[in-house]
């Protein structure tokens, strides 16, 4: 199988991450800060070490405001509705993953107000963006890079922007983080997964809430401290991770972020720029394709989507899948980024996602393949 | 000699942020059970012996580690008793 659906999740998973994961179920096993005996600790250890490497990760200082989360999803509805109050106005990207978009569709109910920047082609129209924030929206949502098609959205501007005006942002880096430079500080709250760029397990992901920013707890529970209390401690991590956490998989994610810590973004983005540039080359070598993404490197976080004029979408995706090439067909959970890119109403693209330990002759083959289908 | 001091925190993350600074201080303690005559907050604590509340204070506070309370362990005929001092 060539896999091309980074995007969805990595694969393979960072050396290291299936043994760790394996090493914590056959000899640690025990829940964490519920108890101090040896293999307690030990669980606890695991969860603090990995809260500190992510905080080196995004170069902040307080680690104990970095959450688990199962998924980015659940990241982001917690900020989201742990952010939102009734009435509220909210200003977001026409890009944006249903994992923003359903949360905030939610809340319109309780007369929460969404209000969407423009794009012109496949840039901000700074205009209306301009426009828009001098309506003093109460939050700005915005995803770093589209699941799409890979557009790398100006984050650090926006962001700035918005903070100057005094406006809270959280940043939706499901597709940066691991890949493009993120610092955490640059935001009011950054929403992650940990099984896509950073190379980790599913079931992992988090978010990091600057010093100042507070938000509402979803869940409430077993925290292991302040137990003869029945109110939800305010403490940090504690507040937001209730309940007994994914250890297995935050010790596969402790080893992926050591990965990408010593192999160090920079180089990491250089070779996915390197493989997707020469992706995006073979493929508008073939004229019966439409590329719905940037075509440069520089603006595409490693995500291709595409669309041809010769073969249905479906018959276009079986063709891929039958020659063993692992692709994502259809909307992507992001009906708005496909009306955005005027893909909505054929159904979607063809989305291709190298990651990390995609090789070049993986792209050969699978470029192979898809002239094969339009000759 | 300074009698032991207990050291409580409001969390495990930072309970362990204490251990990883006092360990690299080289300072003689250890991770227990948090006594639950002086707290239910977290359930461990740090017995640090030959210090001083006011220094563990500072120490704490160079590293931006919240700790919950201090108390002082004194032992009478085989019984603990813990006096808060912070």
């Amino acid at each position: 199988m060539i896999y091309l659906d980074n995007a969805a999740t990595s694969f393979p998973k960072a050396p290291g991450v299936v043994e760790a994961m394996v090493d914590f179920l056959e000899n640690v096993g025990a829940n964490a800060g519920r108890a101090s005996y040896g293999q307690a600790r030990e669980a606890s250890r695991i969860i603090y070490d990995t809260r500190k490497l992510l905080a080196e990760l995004l170069g902040v200082l307080h680690e104990e405001r970095i959450c688990f989360t199962l998924n980015a999803t659940q990241a982001l509805n917690l900020a989201i509705k742990g952010l939102v109050k009734p009435g509220m106005t909210v200003l977001t990207s026409p890009l944006e993953h249903n994992s923003v978009m359903r949360p905030l569709r939610c809340l319109e109910e309780q007369n929460v107000k969404i209000r969407q920047f423009a794009f012109k082609e496949l840039s901000v129209d700074w205009d209306d963006w301009s426009a828009k924030l001098d309506e003093n929206p109460d939050l700005v949502i915005f995803t770093a890079a589209s699941n799409v098609n890979g557009l790398v959205l100006p984050y650090r501007e926006l962001a700035q922007n918005a903070r100057q005006k005094g406006i809270p942002v959280i940043l939706d880096a499901a597709q940066a983080l691991g890949t493009l430079p993120i610092n955490g500080d640059d935001y009011d709250i950054i929403c992650f997964p940990g099984h896509k760029g950073l190379l980790g397990p599913m079931g992992t992901g988090g978010l990091y809430i600057s010093p100042g920013i507070e938000i509402a707890s979803l869940f409430q529970g077993g925290t292991g401290s302040r137990s003869s209390e029945e109110l939800q401690p305010e403490v940090m991590p504690d507040k937001l991770e209730s309940g007994t956490l994914n250890i297995p998989g935050i010790a596969g994610l402790n080893s992926a972020l050591k990965f990408i810590l010593h192999t160090g973004i920079n180089k990491i983005r250089k070779h996915k720029q390197e493989i997707t540039a020469n992706l995006i080359y073979k493929l508008t070598e073939i004229p019966e394709l439409i590329l719905h993404s940037p075509l440069s490197v520089q603006q595409n976080a490693g995500v291709i989507s595409l669309t041809s004029r010769r073969l249905g979408l479906s018959e276009f995706a079986l063709h891929l899948d039958r020659a063993g090439i692992a692709t994502r067909m259809g909307l992507h959970c992001a009906p708005s980024a496909h009306k955005t890119l005027d893909t909505f109403s054929d159904g979607g693209t063809i989305r291709l996602s190298p990651g990390y330990f995609t090789t070049r002759e993986e792209i050969d083959q699978a470029v192979a393949v898809i002239k094969g289908l339009h000759e | 000699m300074n009698s032991p001091l207990v050291i409580t925190f409001p969390n495990t993350h930072q309970a362990l942020k204490a251990e990883d600074f006092f360990k690299l201080l080289k300072l003689e303690f250890e991770l227990i059970p948090t006594p639950r005559e002086i707290s239910a907050e977290c359930g461990f604590a740090l017995l640090v012996y030959n210090q001083d509340s006011s220094t563990i204070i500072r120490f704490c506070s160079e590293k931006n580690i919240t700790l919950s309370n201090i108390f002082i362990c004194n032992e009478n005929k085989g019984v603990k008793n813990y006096e808060k001092s912070y």
